[in-house]
């Protein structure tokens, strides 16, 4: 049992609190409530309401349900909604990361049991109820009818929530969205207007189900940089499957599902015909030095096939690339990755060298360009600021906070005249500070 | 009874750290780490050789060379230590007396360095892990045996 | 970290720790590490400098260290003392040469400088947000974490 645990056992039975024993003045203690803080505010709920505490992850997502509603969690047997107060109230909040740990208050109104999760459980406190004040909008950020009133102890300031009018009457709806898996708008009179789930198509639904397995099942992760890809890939997959049969049985059929996202020459050394559209999508550039961010570069192949175009299209320059992946296997090899003769085309011949065996591999010359690190890209990035950055198919694999914290890398990373190369089914969001251009099968993203 | 005198002295020689009229050999080790001092000194004295003294980082190294000079007879000296590194302390060795017997000792095999040593007046090189075996060699050809 | 140089103290390690230790030694899953690090109980820290900037920590628990430092010295040790550091001091230093060595011979340009010996409870060593190469060896005496950051000079 934690310490606040004990505390909320102990504060139901004992009457004395630390600040009786330290002596302040103040009336006979008969509220005792449990505070948390939720984005930043603290706030508190009747210790009689609360039925113990728990940290938790991983509940069992509910469908067509109220989006405040997290999903259920088996409390020992007993399965309980789980209510995320900061939707509910409409505050702001960071994305949830998928496995870290929620602090969760386990409430009882009205016999219906369920855990509301807070940013943080603080402790227990015991007043005098004559100190709670009546509430004022001033307050809080919430609807004043789910406030009990504002108490302040020790200097701070607590928002006394009113459990049974917040869930008081939703405990029906819940109900029955928990049990029949129709789509309803819940009672609405008392509720302020969190987005009520509004009835999606069943397409959307489908869609957005595939997006939890995609990222369940192969950690490939939905988000603007790819959901058009997603959309326009779901009707085909439709089309295909019999029907009811959309979503994903294993973690086969996902792979199915992304098989043709991946971009042209994955694995693979690039085609002459790719290697132009990049080339041209590249600008000109004088400068002597020409640093490269090759990100989730994998074996190498693509790698060196950027290296030899750019010792085509910028001779004069001393180009450095840093190509870094977080898969040990992968990189361990790519800085002896050898040429298949068959595919030694004559753009490709003057920069490899034949050794023992007459295996072919790339010349010193290229190689000398080439950085090769064992590195994870959502860890801190030390390259330079950048010219070129080259990340195929590496961002959609990254989940959305991960995506987000290494565009924003890019960003501080590219010279303000420089261009970031995605996948072929990857894109800059709209409207996020990036122009694109297109040749081919290749886009390209530079700043505004 | 048949007893040891009677048996012919084939299999028994004499200790490697004593000299031809029976006084050990004296070797001043130079080491920062006590641990490795100790385990040079452990296979020195299993084979009869005298520790005279340590020292613990090379200008200790080479004061201690100073005063003990002209009696001892091999030096064995780290090369990474501080406050003066094992290079510097051959070096001032050497400089001080020509005909000193030093041997470096180094968990740094590296090929430079060796070379370095070596060309500066060492008369030896052992990489540690150190290897009783290998050591009782090495100082032995070093004291010309 | 560079490719190049993980197979180095991957292999230094291997060696001595078999050279020295005797036993059976398996090395475990090399991963990526970059927050700051908790420390076992006993850590042993080298210095890189040259061509690159970074550091090498052999970590264990204390009850490894003792067993590790009984084992070298050939006899059984009761107390972390000035001798049973000066041994874990040497481990570290031995792997962490060897590798500089074998990375000499590749061509890279690497020094060390003498190591540093920590221990405590609930110690943590926080390098400002690097990241680290863990390599974990398990020996009879226990495990030994190798924990390796390497920067290039740019």
């Amino acid at each position: 049992m934690t310490e606040v645990e004990s505390k909320v056992q102990a504060g139901k039975e004992s009457a004395v609190t630390e600040s009786e024993a330290r002596g302040e003045r103040i009336a006979v203690i008969d509220y005792k409530m449990v505070t948390f803080s939720l984005a930043g505010k603290d706030y508190a709920i009747d210790i009689m309401q609360v039925k113990e505490i728990a940290k938790a992850g991983r509940f069992t997502y509910v469908p067509n349900t109220s989006p405040f509603v997290l999903g259920v969690y088996n409390l020992r047997g007993d399965i309980i909604p789980i209510i995320d107060l900061r939707i509910f109230f409409n505050i702001p909040t960071k994305s949830r990361e998928n496995d870290s740990l929620e602090s969760m208050i386990i409430i009882t109104v009205d016999e219906q049991t369920f855990g509301i999760v807070v940013d943080a459980i603080d402790k227990v406190v015991g007043i005098s109820s004559s100190t709670i004040q009546p509430p004022h909008p001033i307050f809080g950020d919430i609807n004043i009818k789910y406030i009990r009133g504002v108490v302040e102890n020790q200097g701070r300031l607590y928002i006394l929530l009113d459990v049974s009018r917040i869930f008081g009457s939703k405990i029906k709806a819940l109900e029955a969205e928990k049990s029949t898996a129709v789509q309803e708008k819940p009672a609405v009179e008392d509720v302020p207007a969190p987005a009520a789930a509004t009835a999606q198509s069943r397409d959307e639904l489908d869609i957005s189900f595939i997006g939890d397995s995609l990222a369940a099942l192969i950690k490939f992760y939905v988000t603007p940089l790819n959901v058009q890809w997603v959309s326009n890939r779901y009707r085909e997959w439709r089309d295909m499957r019999t029907a009811g049969d959309v979503q994903f049985k294993s973690e086969e059929d996902a792979r199915l599902y992304i098989q043709n996202f991946y971009s042209p020459d994955s694995s693979a050394f690039w085609s002459d015909d790719y290697a132009y559209a990049v080339g041209s999508l590249l600008p000109a550039n004088q400068a002597k030095q020409i640093n490269v961010w090759n990100v989730g570069c994998g074996k190498g192949y693509e790698t060196y096939s950027l290296a030899v175009l750019l010792k085509e299209k910028y001779p004069n320059a001393r180009i450095r690339i840093y190509a870094n992946d977080s898969d040990l296997l992968a990189i361990s090899n790519a800085p002896m990755l050898t040429v298949p003769e068959n595919i030694i085309s004559p753009r490709l011949k003057p920069h490899l060298v034949q050794g023992v065996g007459g295996v072919w591999t790339f010349n010193q010359s290229i190689k000398d360009m080439i950085l090769f690190e064992y590195h994870d890209c959502t860890n801190q990035n030390a390259v330079p600021r950048v010219d070129i950055i080259l990340a195929r198919d590496v961002l959609s694999f990254l989940n959305p906070q991960q995506q987000a914290a290494i565009l924003a890398d890019f960003t501080e990373k590219l010279k303000d005249n420089g261009i970031v190369l995605l996948g072929k089914n990857e894109a800059m969001p709209q409207h996020s500070g990036w122009l694109r251009s297109v040749q081919g099968d290749v886009t390209g993203f530079t700043k505004e | 009874m048949i007893s040891k005198q009677d048996f012919p002295t084939i299999n028994e020689r004499a200790p490697e750290g004593l000299k031809a009229d029976g006084n050990p050999f004296r070797v001043l080790v130079v080491d920062d780490s006590m641990f490795v001092a100790k385990q040079i000194g452990q296979i020195l004295t299993s084979e009869g050789y005298e520790v005279v003294a340590t020292a613990s980082d090379g200008l200790d190294g080479v004061e201690k060379y100073k005063e003990l000079c002209p009696n001892v007879d091999l030096v064995t000296m780290d090369i990474t230590m501080p406050k003066m590194d094992g290079i510097t302390a051959l070096e001032q060795i050497m400089a001080f007396d020509k005909n000193a017997r030093v041997v470096m000792i180094s968990a740094l095999g590296k090929e430079e360095l060796v070379k370095k040593a070596l060309l500066l007046g060492a008369k030896n090189y052992i990489v540690k892990p150190l290897d009783r075996k290998k050591v009782l060699e090495r100082i032995g050809t070093v004291l010309g045996k | 970290m560079r490719v190049e140089y993980i197979n180095p103290f991957v292999e230094a390690a291997y060696n001595i720790l078999t050279e020295v230790l005797g036993g059976q030694i398996k090395r475990g899953e090399l991963y990526l590490k970059s927050t700051s690090m908790p420390v076992m109980g006993v850590a042993a820290l080298v210095g890189l400098a040259g061509d690159v900037e970074g550091r090498v920590i052999f970590d264990m628990n204390m009850d490894t260290a003792m067993k590790i430092a009984s084992q070298m010295n050939q006899e059984e040790l009761k107390l972390f003392d000035d001798l049973a550091k000066a041994t874990i001091t040497e481990l570290a230093n031995l792997i962490t040469a060897q590798a500089v060595t074998k990375l000499h011979d590749l061509g890279f340009r690497f020094d060390l400088t003498p190591p540093a010996l920590f221990t405590g409870e609930n110690m943590e060593i926080s390098d400002h947000e690097v990241e680290a190469l863990i390599v974990p060896m398990e020996t009879s005496q226990g495990r030994v974490e190798v924990n390796v950051a390497i920067r290039d000079r740019m």
